[in-house]
């Protein structure tokens, strides 16, 4: 993708930097937002069905959440940038002909910036697609390890281990998991 | 919970003396809701008899799954009550009749008992209908099964969808 | 001193066997004198003693003796109204009569409004025992002894289904998976694989 210039175009650079692993600030913002909700759920499973203490438990709530939300976003962009990849390549067919169609009446556009719209376009939807699919596999795996930890697991441990062993265990898990590219 | 029970009541006027006439039961009943800690399901039935010809002060007799009994009467003699337990396994739900009798009512019923005669020709001063709704016996699941087992089944579903992108 | 827990729960067991015990042992026999005499039993029919929980609690009286007992009198003072709310039944009721080698039972249903440690204790019964003597007879009945009441908020931990509680989980995982979901879903269906571009024959 990278022309063999030393010279990047605009369009180059631009779509350089949205393949690394540098997100931006408004997907950034998304990440984050939605890890701290996923991370603070299990808060209602111990407060509710482990019975723990709100009040008395407030600070290791805290504290679990906001390491968990760092993990659980870690994972979240790992995911994503290892989906970017695979999915651009997916979507670059379906992109072109859907592009080509509209574009087709257009004779004045040049061949080079046909490319640059189909290439700008399949940058766009891979990073939708693999942005809300890394929010969903990660919280369903997530939600998964966390239900059960508690439930079998770590069940006979005191709520506030439990608490503690599942959802720093699932946060854990799927950061390291989205490590791999498998 | 306290279910007001069907109050029916029935005529008995043969003899003199401490019979009750036209008696009218005011009944409440109880019964166990929750069988998940206890082994055996309470019936309880606490009722107040009035009788058309101002008689007080009537000792009364229940047919019950215990037999025909003595019903219990509160120290000033206003209140009956008449209860029972059975097993949580067959505890029955639904109506429970209780049959009254009066002294008379009893000697008879006693009477034809030893006399191995049909006892329902003998008239109960009046019939109370406990009923019982059935008691909770537990989840039929729990909920930490489902809710677990719901996990997995989204995480696998998620699973399959990431293999079919990464592939 | 036994493990607390392990005790509990073999005191609660205790309940369940019945302990018959002799009412009025002291009792003087008359020569040739017919006399009632009244065995009664206090059982508690529970699994678990539970804070506001029905606590089910059967008295049985037996009369062994030769003569019917009269006007016996059934009044158990071991549930104060302070630690405990009668739901069901009555704490202090008479039989009018209790033939010779007849059998009476009595049931009261009662919700304990504290938990902790709570004994068990022998009710009292009157009575005459016998139709031609003014005397009164006062026995107990066998006791159930001690029990540990667990806090409801213990019971409700280990026992309660918590539907309402999974309910609200379950929508809490709205935003958190069916969104995203959604989404994902929406942009996947409008740009799907071309069927002969797949190179590893994969297709929708």
């Amino acid at each position: 993708m990278v022309s063999a210039k030393g010279k990047l175009t605009k369009e180059e650079e631009l779509l350089l930097q949205d393949f690394s692993r540098n997100v931006s600030k408004k997907s950034s913002i998304i990440f984050y937002f939605n890890a701290l909700i996923v991370s603070a759920i299990p808060i209602w499973l111990f407060w509710r069905i482990h019975m723990m203490d709100p009040l008395s438990s407030a600070f290791i709530f805290l504290l679990v959440t906001g390491i968990a939300t760092y993990l659980v976003a870690f994972a979240y962009i790992n995911t994503k940038f290892v989906l970017k990849h695979k999915v651009a390549q997916k979507v670059e067919g379906a992109v072109s002909r859907q592009l080509m169609k509209k574009l087709d009446d257009d004779k004045k556009m040049h061949k080079k910036e046909k490319d640059e719209r189909v290439s700008w376009k399949k940058n766009e939807v891979a990073e939708a697609e693999s942005t809300t699919f890394s929010l969903f596999y990660n919280n369903a795996l997530f939600m998964m390890l966390v239900v059960l930890g508690s439930f079998l697991v770590f069940r006979s441990m005191a709520p506030a281990y439990n608490y503690m062993f599942s959802t720093l265990g699932a946060a854990g898990v799927i950061a390291l998991f989205s490590t791999s590219t498998k | 919970m306290k279910l007001f029970a069907i109050v029916l009541a029935a005529l008995l006027a043969l003899a003199t003396g401490e019979t009750c006439t036209g008696a009218q039961v005011e009944a409440v009943g109880f019964t166990s809701l929750d069988a998940t800690i206890v082994t055996k399901i309470a019936y309880i039935a606490d009722f107040t008899l009035s009788c058309s010809n101002g008689a007080k002060d009537i000792s009364l007799y229940a047919e019950t799954v215990d037999g025909i009994v003595g019903v219990a009467r509160s120290v000033d003699g206003v209140k009956y009550q008449v209860s029972w337990v059975e097993d949580v396994a067959t505890a029955v739900s639904g109506e429970r009749p209780i049959k009254l009798y009066d002294e008379q009512g009893y000697g008879a019923l006693r009477k034809a008992q030893r006399g191995n005669e049909d006892t329902a020709s003998v008239e109960p001063v009046a019939t109370i209908n406990l009923y019982h709704p059935g008691a909770y016996k537990g989840p039929w699941v729990q909920s930490e099964t489902m809710a677990v087992l719901a996990a997995i089944f989204i995480y696998y579903y998620a699973y399959t969808q990431k293999k079919r992108l990464m592939s | 001193m036994r493990h607390p827990a392990a005790g509990r729960e073999r005191r609660m067991l205790r309940y369940v066997l019945l302990a018959l015990c002799l009412v009025g042992c002291a009792l003087s026999e008359g020569e040739g004198e017919e006399r009632a005499r009244l065995l009664a039993a206090k059982r508690v029919h529970n699994l678990y003693l539970v804070e506001g929980r029905d606590i089910v609690v059967q008295y049985s009286v037996h009369n062994v003796g030769q003569a019917a007992a009269i006007n016996v009198q059934l009044t158990d003072s071991g549930f104060s109204t302070e630690d405990f709310e009668v739901a069901g039944g009555q704490l202090q009721v008479k039989f009018d009569r209790i033939a010779p080698s007849a059998n009476v039972s009595h049931t009261v249903v009662v919700k304990p409004k504290k938990f902790g440690y709570f004994n068990f204790t022998a009710a009292e019964v009157s009575y005459q025992p016998s139709e031609d003597t003014a005397e009164i007879q006062i026995g107990y009945t066998s006791e159930p002894g001690e029990g540990g009441i667990i806090a409801y908020r213990d019971y409700d931990r280990k026992f309660s289904p918590h539907v309402f509680d999974w309910i609200i989980f379950a929508l809490l995982m709205i935003p958190v998976l069916l969104v995203p979901f959604l989404m994902w879903y929406n942009i996947k269906s409008k740009y799907v694989i071309p069927t002969h571009g797949g190179k590893k024959g994969k297709s929708d």
